[in-house]
């Protein structure tokens, strides 16, 4: 049995997939005469051969016929191909090939839910498109202005999965107006206002260091924290570890964990704060009408003896004196 | 617990064929039992209709089997167009298989004398939990 070998341009090569797969299929080529190679994974594969300058694709057999798949497959391996698994294009070739075949085993491959390759395809896809979420949540943008005097927003990420040109679009939709750039160990991509360019991947000393504005986003995450609702497994499974260490916040995290309790406690056993009733440092209270009728609508108040609101207090001495009877609302 | 029973109850009504004499039985002076969910009582207190057979029963009785929700049942009906369900695919489906064995039997699977146990509700129910006083 002649054995084939592909070898895609990129990892994440649809259109290349797509031809030699249409190809090996009208020869009849069985899943397993078929080697896939792709430059990233080369490195790691002892047998593979010397890069040839074009792939050879068989010519069809005289009886091949046209081959119809569902659309959703299509949409699936387009998915499937942006994982990091080096054994999908196998898997795809191997779904492709069973639907040819025609009988049960292409009924099998097209509407069977509990196909084993199926499943590991579904599997698989989900990965894909988890990763893509997790990356519209956490790359972190540093701006860095250029000598021309613009702004260019950079970020440094390392996603699990080939899914950096795919998931451009959303960035682009949403930074349309900004200068930006994101660079992982596998592409990068960068958006100047009205085009798209892609590159090759980087590394993480090619972004740029802190800036200014880290500090001030470190101290607004460090004062939104609530030590009162923590509940850490849920944040874990929200925002996994593995993302940490390219999260600028996550360095406060362990510390504001291990606060959090004795936080809370002390915000249960202090002292209740009395409401002010005016802002201060006003200039000079309004004049009131006569009759002591509120001048802002106040809430009904259960306080003793008094009719009316009384005066505004701004200075702490003259507080507890009015408020030992509304210390408890 | 009473709450989320009776949540339970409108998703078997809604969603899952049954009517409300079937949930609430009057042996129990019409309440709804609080160890177990009303799906499973009902299974428990019909073994008559079981097991079911995978491969050839109607929706609605799927729909019954305790640990069978309505996701599981459609790809259950999907797979056996072009296969004969066995009792590996019950794992693939990842359906709680302690609950859903008794009732069921598929192409290399039967449940034997599991449903005539006297004390099938107690192996199927959840165990109880020790509430904190605190």
């Amino acid at each position: 049995m002649q054995r084939h070998t592909i070898t895609l341009d990129h990892p994440t090569d649809w259109p290349g997939f797509r031809q030699a797969a249409r190809a090996l299929v009208q020869a009849n080529v069985p899943p397993q005469a078929v080697d896939w190679r792709c430059p990233a994974d080369a490195a790691e594969d002892l047998f593979a051969p010397e890069p040839a300058a074009r792939n050879t694709l068989p010519s069809p057999a005289p009886d091949a016929p046209t081959l119809r798949v569902p659309p959703d497959f299509v949409h699936l391996c387009e998915q499937l191909i942006l994982h990091r698994d080096p054994a999908r294009f196998a898997l795809m070739y191997h779904l492709l090939w069973r639907m040819a075949q025609g009988g049960s085993e292409a009924d099998a491959a097209r509407h069977d839910p509990l196909d084993a390759d199926r499943i590991l395809a579904h599997h698989m896809v989900r990965a894909v498109a988890r990763d893509k979420h997790k990356m519209h949540a956490f790359v972190r943008f540093r701006p860095v202005v250029e000598p021309d005097g613009q702004t260019q927003h950079m970020a440094w990420f390392e996603p699990d999965h080939y899914i950096t040109v795919a998931n451009a679009g959303f960035f682009i939709r949403r930074f349309t107006q900004m200068r930006w750039a994101i660079l992982t160990p596998d592409a990068s991509v960068r958006w100047d206002g009205q085009q798209l360019h892609t590159g090759p991947g980087a590394q993480r000393s090619d972004a740029p260091p802190p800036d200014a504005g880290e500090a001030l986003w470190l101290t607004y995450y460090r004062h939104i924290f609530n030590p009162a609702r923590l509940k850490l497994a849920m944040m874990k499974k929200e925002m996994p570890t593995r993302y940490w260490h390219n999260l600028p916040e996550a360095a406060l995290i362990t510390e504001l964990a291990q606060t959090a309790h004795e936080r809370s406690a002390k915000m249960v056993e202090a002292e209740a704060t009395v409401p002010r009733r005016r802002i201060a440092g006003t200039t000079a209270p309004r004049a009131r009408p006569a009759g002591g009728a509120p001048l802002s609508p106040a809430p009904p108040r259960a306080s003793p003896g008094t009719e009316g609101p009384t005066p505004a207090v701004s200075s702490a001495t003259a507080a507890p004196a009015a408020a030992t009877g509304r210390a408890t609302p | 617990m009473r709450e989320h029973r009776l949540y339970q109850a409108d998703w078997l009504m809604r969603f899952y064929g049954f009517t409300h004499d079937e949930i609430v039985p009057t042996s129990q002076q019409d309440m709804l039992a609080l160890d177990m969910d009303p799906k499973l009582a009902w299974a428990l207190a019909h073994r008559e209709r079981f097991p079911v057979n995978l491969n050839t029963a109607p929706r609605e009785l799927l729909l019954r089997v305790p640990g069978f929700g309505v996701q599981t049942v459609d790809r259950l009906l999907a797979a056996r167009r072009v296969r004969r369900l066995r009792h590996a695919d019950l794992a693939r489906l990842h359906v709680p298989l302690k609950k859903v064995l008794p009732f069921v039997e598929a192409a290399d699977y039967r449940p034997g004398r599991a449903l005539d146990a006297a004390d099938l509700a107690a192996q199927l129910a959840p165990p109880p939990v020790q509430r904190s006083l605190f």
